[in-house]
């Protein structure tokens, strides 16, 4: 899936490749709740309640 | 194009313009590509930064300028070093006139030629600039790992940001209504108030026990009492036959009568001093069952408490002693106590009392924590309430109760001093009454005669001290069993009264058991007293956690959610702690010190790291047959471009040039916007095929319609000399 990412495109870049390096570390997420940590690395425009909606949703 | 400025260096007192063997030819010339050849001090590095500098490179993000470059164009913003002004214009692809202009002490201008000065994003928006420096790429590796910093910081921000949202909704779990705690406290509360009200009934049933008991023992009393008043009677009429054998001294008048009465009377209460501090030693001792098992299970201490006990009491009431006598009883006391003490030092440090006394101590400290106001250290340490640690200790202490060994020592310690100390006073009194009655003429029978007058008198008062006693008890007996006092009135009274009473209790212990009995319901009963008010504190304690319970809200969030949030929260966590190990490796690479890296996470972030060099090539390295192969990644330790086909290119084996191309083609042909400004310094490094590749980028760029200039400068090869190529 293509990302489109609001950060300058190298810094995304950075941003991508860490998240797949990272996701590997932490207990079993399901897909979805890996979009939701995609999301938190990727986008710079969550606000607190976004957040929360994203992850208690 | 017009290309007009000043530049004055206020500190070197210098002044530069354009000169014209470069401004004429870039005027005059219809072309937009521009290579100047020109040695140093020439001015055409500082004809690129002004060009840079009028169009607000220095406002241009870290990813489309370097770093160094940018610091360079900023640096005429400094008005203490320089003073620039200039005017600069160029004709755009459709034609317009675009003008650039700053005066002494005003800002940059930008605009149409009769037009509005226009602002810096308008400007960016409509030109792209590129000013690069187009050296070896692995030198911008640097650039690269510093960004690789920031950008790492970035997230980390970010992230310890998302920590402290969930962290403050997380806080406020603890502060929500809990109904399993609120069912788990009352449960709690039922369970020690059920508890408590049991303990109270064996309160209750202890107490009717230790009263009848008492009354039963009072009435043995009561019986005893009685016949110490019938042997008391025997005794005074046996004194008083005895008295009547001796006639009254009669040269002794009333006043020296009196005198030697009143030493006998002395004589008689310094006995009983004596008497009395031995029987409190030796009943004291007996009370500890620990030490006296010990003496009684050794023959020869054995043999001195017997001797003690039994012949050296008897003979210092009834009869008068000797000086050998009295050493040899002190000797013994002192023997038997230097024992005792020894033994109970030993005892008292042992584990037991350690630990109790450490307990006390604790208590003691905690109450002075809490005098202070400064007992919330103590909520820290052991995550509990005072009141509840302070419950937790006394509980504690009443596991490790000792025994109280401080009466027995003090007497151990003191007993033979006071005795000889009153043995002492006793010897001078039997001095003066040997001197007055020898000095009054009383002779022996006359003695004798004093001294059964005097237990007479002692007799008598013995008999009225015990019918006193006898009506306390009989008053007390009275009321205690609610009867009639009639039943009390004799011994013989009394005995049936108290088997009436065995009868109605059905007791079968025996008086010693009963006293026994008492004090163990009254011990019994002490502990029950202290658990219950235990249990009130305890359930006050918790009373006081439900109303607090009680009125807190119920959770916005559902189980399900708070654990949701807790999940993400241990995985933001993670995050932040590789952030801060992803900050050592790129502060290790930075060093260049590769050593550092050996375990697989760590290559894992290098090989990233590689990927973004690669990136930053366009994933596209020019070989040197003009042709490019595709980029997988730059290995950073190795210095190795690993390409398709599992192709690996060494860094040193790329040609200086061929990089710098390879690296200047990708960023032409990416640029982006309506119209486009291209500036490379020093492209001294490629050969004149391999610039061929990059001016062929630019034309590309010019057959869009999008190019409005672009000037690229090398340092001439003959000195002096300015060659402007134009393409």
């Amino acid at each position: 899936m293509e990302e489109s990412f609001k950060t300058p495109e190298k810094e995304g870049m950075y941003r991508s490749e860490i998240f797949k390096l990272l996701i590997n570390s932490i207990e079993v997420f399901d897909e979805k709740d890996i979009q939701i940590l995609r999301d938190l690395f990727i986008s710079d425009e969550l606000n607190n309640d976004d957040l929360l909606s994203e992850i208690i949703e | 194009m017009e290309i007009d400025y000043t530049l004055l260096i206020k500190k070197e007192k210098a002044e530069f313009k354009p000169r014209k063997e470069i401004k004429n030819p870039l005027e005059n010339s219809e072309k937009r590509i521009f290579e100047i050849n020109a040695g140093n001090g020439y001015g055409k590095t500082f004809l690129l930064n002004l060009i840079a500098y009028a169009l607000f490179a220095d406002k241009l993000t870290e990813d489309s300028i370097l770093n160094t470059l940018k610091e360079r164009v900023s640096d005429y913003n400094n008005t203490d070093a320089y003073n620039l002004t200039y005017n600069l214009n160029f004709r755009l692809p459709n034609g317009k006139k675009i003008i650039f202009s700053k005066s002494e002490n005003t800002d940059r201008i930008v605009h149409f030629e009769n037009e509005a000065p226009m602002g810096v994003n308008n400007l960016h928006n409509l030109i792209s600039i590129l000013y690069d420096v187009p050296i070896d790429p692995n030198l911008r590796l640097n650039d690269v790992i510093k960004d690789l910093g920031i950008w790492n910081n970035r997230l980390k921000d970010k992230f310890v940001k998302y920590n402290g949202i969930l962290d403050e909704i997380q806080s406020q779990f603890s502060n929500l209504r809990d109904d399993d705690k609120i069912e788990r406290l009352k449960n709690e509360k039922n369970d020690l108030e059920k508890s408590s009200e049991e303990k109270k009934e064996t309160l209750t049933k202890n107490k009717t026990k230790i009263f009848e008991y008492s009354n039963y023992l009072e009435l043995e009393k009561l019986i005893n009492e009685y016949q110490i008043s019938e042997r008391l009677h025997n005794e005074l009429v046996r004194l008083e036959k005895e008295l009547k054998k001796f006639p009254k001294p009669k040269k002794v008048d009333k006043k020296d009568e009196l005198l030697i009465k009143t030493l006998h009377a002395q004589q008689n209460e310094l006995k009983k001093q004596i008497s009395q501090k031995i029987l409190d030693w030796l009943s004291e001792l007996t009370k500890k069952s620990f030490l006296l098992e010990q003496i009684e299970n050794d023959k020869s201490r054995n043999s001195e408490l017997e001797y003690i006990r039994t012949n050296t009491i008897e003979s210092l009431i009834d009869s008068s002693i000797n000086q050998h006598a009295f050493s040899l009883l002190v000797g013994k006391i002192d023997f038997l106590s230097l024992w005792i003490l020894n033994s109970i030092e030993k005892e008292e440090n042992a584990k037991k009392y350690l630990i109790h006394n450490f307990l006390k101590q604790l208590l003691e400290q905690i109450d002075e924590l809490i005098e202070n106001d400064a007992d919330s250290i103590l909520k820290v340490l052991t995550q509990n309430d005072t009141d509840i640690l302070k419950a937790e200790i006394k509980n504690r202490i009443d596991e490790h109760q000792i025994e109280d060994y401080s009466k027995l020592k003090s007497l151990s310690r003191n007993c033979s001093n006071e005795i000889s100390t009153i043995f002492s006073q006793l010897s001078k009194i039997n001095t003066k009454i040997e001197n007055e009655t020898q000095k009054k003429g009383v002779d022996g029978d006359g003695e004798q005669y004093y001294r059964f007058k005097n237990l007479v008198e002692e007799c008598k008062n013995k008999i009225k001290r015990t019918n006193d006693n006898i009506s306390i008890r009989i008053h007390h007996l009275t009321l205690n069993l609610n009867q009639n006092e009639e039943l009390f009135k004799s011994k013989q009274k009394t005995q049936e009264t108290r088997d009436a009473l065995k009868r109605k209790f059905n007791f079968s212990l025996d008086t010693i058991n009963l006293q026994d009995e008492i004090n163990s319901l009254e011990k019994q009963n002490q502990h029950i007293l202290s658990q219950i008010s235990s249990n009130q504190q305890s359930i006050a304690l918790i009373a006081a956690s439900l109303q607090i319970e009680e009125k807190k809200n119920y959770s916005s969030y559902t189980l399900v959610q708070q654990e949701r949030i807790k999940k993400f929260k241990r995985a933001i966590q993670i995050f932040i702690k590789n952030f801060g190990e992803f900050n050592r490796l790129i502060e290790n690479i930075n060093k260049g010190d590769f050593n550092q890296f050996t375990n697989k996470e760590d290559l894992d972030f290098i090989n990233v790291a590689g990927k973004i060099i690669a990136y930053t090539l366009d994933n596209k390295l020019l070989r040197s047959d003009g042709n490019y192969i595709d980029l997988e990644y730059y290995d950073i330790i190795n210095k190795e471009f690993h390409c398709e086909n599992n192709i690996v290119i060494r860094k040193n084996d790329i040609a200086t040039g061929l990089a710098s191309a390879n690296y200047l083609r990708q960023r032409i042909e990416n640029i982006e916007g309506q119209y486009v400004i291209i500036l490379l310094d020093e492209i001294g490094n490629m050969s004149k095929d391999t610039l061929q590749e990059v001016i062929n980028s630019i034309k590309r760029i010019e057959s869009q319609n999008r190019l409005i200039v672009s000037i690229f400068t090398q340092p001439s090869s003959s000195h002096g000399e300015i060659v402007i190529n134009k393409y």
